[in-house]
């Protein structure tokens, strides 16, 4: 009987990171983005927050939500600021959140450091803006030394693929078809 | 009148002048984006936006993985645009300047 105690001990001891419990992150930061129009180019922010659980010693165990209120976009001017926020562009009264739901990862670039762990990822999953979700894979970086975690990411997004068309002639002159955007958030793993 | 006319037109062109010095940007900026490597007296000036324990290194704010943090808040300035700034400010002072101008014609015949 003392033996096989001692075998389960044993096994238990040996199988300790595959057994580690994924941990909740409560991740807090900001988004830039930029929009590149012949006319001009805009550039902006909004904050972002979010929850993923993962195990870090699995990071392909990596899920959770990302969330960026439109109403905290802003980019310097007012009347944009409210026109962006308006019916004809991303409507935040009727879609007041930009979500991206990762469902899965994928590992770029393995672990390494001994203090700080960095690996690259491409998260995959599904980005929903004005009420349109379409699957987003994006590359990113994820950074942790211990309990901190910080997770770095970029993406474009194409208006067109959410229903985004804006006053008639604006979207490819004034505004970029495509919004450049750049995450970082960070969090403590608990 | 003439000379009003005159200072009109100096003044737009002023204006004009004072956008394309100042960049020439399409429209006004009130505000300017955040820092991107944020400026600190004491790591509590760092400790924003999910940072918890900053370093004020130098006057600069690094987070944990000692990468720079980037600002959050939109900072006071301004940006002078050509669509809601400068062009319509310009265009009614050249206005004026073309009305003045044809004023004091109008009067130098009648007399």
């Amino acid at each position: 009987m003392n033996r096989l105690a001692l075998a389960v001990t044993a096994a238990l001891l040996t199988a300790g990171p595959a057994l580690a419990a994924p941990k909740t992150i409560q991740l807090k930061g900001q988004t830039n983005w930029v929009s590149e129009a012949p006319v001009e180019k805009i550039v902006g922010t909004a904050d972002g927050s979010g929850a993923l659980v993962v195990d870090l010693d699995d990071l392909t165990t990596l899920k959770g939500e990302i969330t960026f209120p439109v109403a905290t976009m802003k980019s310097g001017n007012d009347q944009r600021d409210d026109h962006l926020k308006g019916a004809e562009w991303l409507d935040a009264a009727n879609h007041p959140d930009i979500k991206f739901v990762v469902d899965a990862v994928t590992i770029t670039e393995a672990p390494k450091g001994d203090d700080v762990k960095e690996a690259a990822v491409d998260v995959t999953g599904k980005f929903t803006l004005r009420g349109v979700t379409t699957p987003l894979t994006a590359p990113a970086t994820l950074k942790w030394k211990g309990d901190k975690v910080k997770i770095e990411t970029a993406f474009v997004v194409k208006l067109a693929d959410y229903k985004v068309a804006g006053k008639q002639g604006v979207v490819g002159s004034k505004v970029g078809e495509t919004i450049d955007v750049k995450v970082s958030l960070r969090g403590i793993a608990k | 009148m003439k000379p009003a006319a005159a200072l009109c037109i100096v003044l737009a062109l002023a204006v004009l002048g004072y956008w394309a010095a100042s960049g020439m940007h399409f429209a006004t900026r009130t505000e300017l984006p955040p820092e991107p490597h944020l400026s600190c007296a004491t790591a509590d000036d760092c400790n924003i936006g999910g940072v918890t324990d900053a370093a004020c290194t130098d006057g600069k704010c690094f987070d944990a993985f000692e990468d720079p943090i980037a600002g959050k808040e939109w900072r006071e300035g301004f940006e002078l645009g050509i669509v809601d700034g400068a062009g319509p400010a310009a265009g009614v002072l050249l206005a004026l300047a073309a009305v003045l101008f044809f004023v004091d014609r109008r009067r130098r015949r009648a007399a």
